[in-house]
């Protein structure tokens, strides 16, 4: 056969354009015109990558052979075949990809597979510079780059994987946040810490305000015991003056009935006399009663005189408007107070609204923020803010309000204390009137006006003693707590203002005699020592059972309500500091508490998103909704359970009680989320397991390639750094696969003396075989597969490994390239020999040999025309191609 | 992967007699490699259950000529951890 090599320029690699059709010949030719380049493309052509172990050389075939057309002819059946080759095709290719397919085919001018070529014609090239240790490690290295493909393929998949997987796995990674356990441990552990802190600082507080109020108490009842002395002598006072007063009345009175005894008067006018004389002192104490209520009123609300409907409307009025004012200041001075309120307004409008909108997103603050969550938070901060106590200026705000509701309840009550005064003024005037008219009718004398005038001084004397006896009575009941029994506050209103003649019976003296207070004012004492201070009370009691004046038993009872006092003051700073104390215990409690919760809530936060992202149903998780079920089934969470954390997302408080269901269920739903997150990142880690020994193989393979040949030692990978990464597998499996090699029949025959054992050890690159001729053990290193017997035993061995080529197409044809060390080592003959008789018509149809060139070109093809070879120079590019002589 | 792509791989694996004999060596080492990651590592699966998914996945990169389908493979592996025993 005869292969042409043609292009239309003179750009692309160097090749040679002609092979001749001989059955055997030898082309001696310079070095670099592209011999060997022609024997690789028609292995090319054949089907086979010659470049597999060769990136370098690759890279260059593909980006400079260009346009190329191999043209073949002298087939035995007559065929043409042209082979149109573009390397700028291959660009982006795999090597083995373009080895398949490298370009356009044609039979007889007519578009062929390259299968039918391939069925025509076959053509190997056995390089001569190659010994053992190269074809070893060239098969390595076709392997490594195997295994490199592998890596990349795999690579691909597992990013492919990883991205999907990932997209997928966005929402539930998170919740991977390790140590829920323990965090929920905490939890409870600070929730049950806060709980305790809570209820000691309530204890305290209670206690606390016990002992202030207990304080108060006795210091009221110290300061109630200063002043009452002082008060008893007002009131013996003022009770003298009004006896003194009262019998002044009676004195005039009587001297009036005389003078009315002296006159002529009917009998029924003597009767009705009578019954005004004995009325009028009840009159009069009925009067003073109303007045004294009046002048309190007055002296409440600074009036020095009755006040006008008109001007008790302004005061009312303004003590609204001062009122409103002062609601306003404290609502902006008492921030916690304010917030207080709108957040109770506000928690209460988001705890009334529907479960599922309970569950929407209300705010975004950092994060979307849900109606239950805010809720939640208005709870914990409105807890935080009972503590927070009033401020000095609010305390006293609260205290003036109340002072003006007090004036403007008074301010109401006016009118009706008014009316009943001028009812009870009536009654007495009315009396008088009536009884100055009898008396009158029936003696007009000067002496009984005279009379009459000192017996209405004696009254307004009376009813000025009385208001001053009711003042004095007043200031001590008051004292001694009894203010209500007095009628004097507002709203407090008295029912004597009807002054029904037949039931104006006082059941009460509204007076009382120096002697009836004093022995009240004794029982408030006895009273009193029933709850003074444990401490106090056996002093107390001594002075009470005493016989000495009340002035002095009181004066006893003060000092030693004293001594009370200043234990209960001792007793209360402790109590206050043992409050501040627990406060501020609760106050860590309470933010170790927060903390903890946090941990949960981020926690459960991230929970709740897996579940509804596993949930959803047009979600990435829709398509394995079954099988999600089925692992959250296998982890005990059931399909109600796992809608209802859906429908209501897990809450820290949740997880207080571990027999709660709710508790149960989120750790199912937690346990199932991180395995579902797992697998799918098993998968990935998985795939990328498999990558990566790809990776390692082919790196290790491509570096112990380079072992076994100097030629292939380009190597980037640190040999014993290799050896260290890879296993005992990868080691053991190259052993395998060389020994294999070395174990071909035609190897064995050739180079091991027909042993039926050779084996590869990995440690020292070294073969070993028993010739079975006399049972030897040999052993030999690779590299000494390289002298010229063992390279051309070698030749014949790989000529041998070819012979079934034949079976598959009609023509093979092998290049022997690169034995110019043959003729060197005057080994060529022999080989030629070998060939004549051994190889052409059994292993190979044609066998060109290629050698360097051994002188000028015009003597090698003069020195072959001499032999009768009938050379054929081809200059340029300068070879000669010299048949063999058996043609 | 393009469908280029695909037959080139597919072309080189045809062109490696080493192919079948590289997978096995794979796997073992991949075995290996996963063996002792159990021992190291803190995974919520169990060994079993790992070294099942890793076969699988296996299997699922040596069969070439199909395409690897992310969905069908989570979805078995999904089930096989809920009805591992």
């Amino acid at each position: 056969m005869r292969f042409q090599f043609s292009r239309s320029g003179d750009d692309g690699l160097p090749v040679i354009p002609v092979v001749p059709d001989h059955r055997l010949s030898t082309i001696e030719g310079r070095n670099g015109i592209g011999k060997t380049l022609a024997a690789r493309i028609l292995e090319f052509v054949s089907g086979e990558q010659p470049f597999t172990a060769l990136p370098k050389a690759w890279e260059s075939f593909c980006n400079d052979l260009g346009l190329l057309t191999v043209t073949i002819d002298g087939l035995p059946g007559g065929e043409i075949v042209r082979c149109e080759l573009d390397s700028s095709n291959w660009r982006g290719r795999s090597e083995a990809d373009c080895a398949v397919n490298p370009g356009d085919a044609f039979i007889n001018e007519k578009a062929a597979a390259w299968e039918a070529v391939r069925g025509l014609v076959q053509v190997r090239r056995i390089a001569g510079d190659e010994g053992l240790g190269e074809t070893l490690a060239r098969t390595l290295r076709e392997t490594s780059f195997f295994a490199r493909d592998r890596d990349r393929e795999t690579s691909a998949i597992v990013d492919e994987l990883g991205a999907q997987l990932g997209e997928l796995t966005d929402d539930i990674v998170s919740v991977r946040v390790g140590g829920h356990v323990e965090d929920i441990d905490q939890y409870r552990l600070a929730s049950r810490e806060l709980d305790a802190a809570t209820t000691k600082a309530d204890d305290a507080a209670s206690a606390q305000e016990r002992a202030v109020a207990r304080l108060e108490e006795h210091k009221a009842i110290a300061a109630t015991l200063t002043v009452l002395p002082e008060l008893l002598l007002e009131h013996s006072a003022a009770s003298v003056a009004y006896a003194k007063a009262e019998a002044s009345v009676r004195a005039a009175d009587r001297k009036l009935t005389d003078f009315g005894r002296q006159q002529v008067v009917n009998a029924e006018n003597e009767a009705r006399i009578n019954w005004l004389v004995s009325r009028l002192p009840s009159r009069m104490r009925l009067l003073a009663n109303t007045r004294v209520e009046e002048q309190a009123a007055h002296a409440f609300l600074k009036a020095e005189a009755r006040l006008s409907d008109a001007e008790r409307r302004r005061r009312t009025q303004e003590a609204d408007r001062e009122i409103s004012k002062l609601d306003e200041e404290n609502k902006s001075g008492y921030l916690a107070g304010t917030i207080r309120e709108a957040q109770q307004n506000i928690e209460g409008e988001l705890r009334a609204m529907p479960k599922a909108a309970q569950q929407e997103r209300i705010a975004t603050i950092g994060r979307d923020i849900r109606v239950f969550e805010l809720a939640d938070g208005i709870a914990a901060r409105r807890k935080q803010l009972e503590g927070v106590p009033k401020p000095d200026e609010v305390a006293e705000r609260e205290r003036a309000i109340e002072r003006l509701r007090n004036e403007r309840a008074r301010l109401g009550a006016l009118p009706d204390i008014y009316r009943r005064t001028d009812q009870k003024q009536k009654l007495v005037d009315d009396g008088l009137s009536e009884l100055i008219d009898l008396r009158g009718a029936a003696d007009e004398g000067q002496a009984f006006l005279d009379a009459n005038e000192r017996a209405t001084a004696a009254r307004t004397e009376m009813l000025s003693a009385t208001v001053a006896l009711r003042e004095r009575q007043a200031a001590i009941e008051t004292a001694i707590g009894l203010e209500a029994d007095l009628g004097l506050g507002p709203g407090s209103s008295r029912t004597d203002d009807d002054d029904d003649e037949a039931s104006d019976s006082p059941e009460t003296p509204l007076l009382l005699t120096a002697d009836q207070m004093a022995e009240r004012v004794s029982a408030w004492v006895s009273r009193t020592g029933d709850n003074i201070d444990q401490r106090a009370s056996r002093a107390w009691a001594d002075a009470v059972k005493g016989s000495a004046p009340l002035a002095a038993r009181i004066k006893k009872c003060e000092s030693a309500i004293v001594k009370a006092v200043a234990n209960l003051s001792a007793e209360a700073a402790v109590a206050d500091a043992e409050r501040s104390a627990s406060d501020e215990a609760l106050e860590a409690r309470a933010a170790a508490q927060d903390r903890a919760e946090d941990a949960v809530a981020t926690w459960l936060d991230r929970l709740g998103d897996a579940v509804r992202s596993l949930h959803h149903e047009a979600g990435p998780w829709a398509p394995y909704r079954a099988a999600v079920d089925r692992v959250l089934n296998r982890v005990g969470l059931r399909g109600d359970a796992f809608a209802d954390l859906v429908e209501s997302p897990p809450r820290p408080a949740d997880l207080l009680r571990e027999d709660d269901p709710r508790c149960v269920a989120i750790l199912a739903a937690t346990q199932g989320v991180e395995a579902i997150e797992e697998i799918a990142g098993e998968i990935e880690a998985a795939a990328a397991r498999v990558r990566d020994q790809w990776s390692n193989t082919a790196n290790y393979l491509y570096q112990f390639s380079g072992e076994l040949s100097t030629r292939y030692d380009d190597s980037p990978f640190d040999a014993k750094s290799m050896r260290a990464a890879t296993g005992v597998h990868l080691t053991k499996w190259a052993e395998r696969t060389i020994t294999a090699l070395l174990s071909s029949p035609e190897l064995r025959a050739e180079l091991f003396n027909g042993s039926e054992l050779v084996t590869f050890n990995m440690s020292d690159l070294t073969v070993s075989w028993t010739e079975s001729a006399t049972n030897r053990k040999r052993r030999r290193p690779i590299e000494a597969f390289s002298s010229g017997e063992q390279v051309f035993a070698y030749t014949k061995a790989k000529l041998e490994l070819l012979r079934e080529l034949r079976h598959g197409t009609t023509q093979v044809v092998v290049f022997l390239d690169e034995f110019g060390a043959f003729v060197a080592r005057d080994r060529f003959a022999q080989l030629v020999t070998y060939i004549e008789h051994d190889a052409l018509g059994t292993i190979a149809d044609q066998i060109v040999v290629t050698v360097p060139l051994s002188g000028s070109l015009e003597q090698v093809r003069d020195g072959a025309t001499l032999a009768n070879l009938k050379p054929e120079l081809f200059d340029p590019p300068g070879y000669v191609v010299i048949p063999a002589r058996t043609e | 992967m393009t469908d280029e792509a695909d037959n080139a791989a597919a072309s080189a694996v045809s062109r490696s007699k080493y192919a079948d004999s590289l997978d096995e060596l794979i796997e073992s080492m991949v075995e290996v490699e996963l063996d002792a990651l159990q021992v190291a590592d803190k995974s919520a699966l169990d060994a079993e259950y790992r070294n099942q998914l890793q076969r699988r996945v296996i299997a699922a990169l040596r069969a070439r000529d199909q395409q690897l389908d992310p969905k069908v493979l989570l979805t078995s592996a999904l089930e096989l951890w809920a009805e591992r025993p």
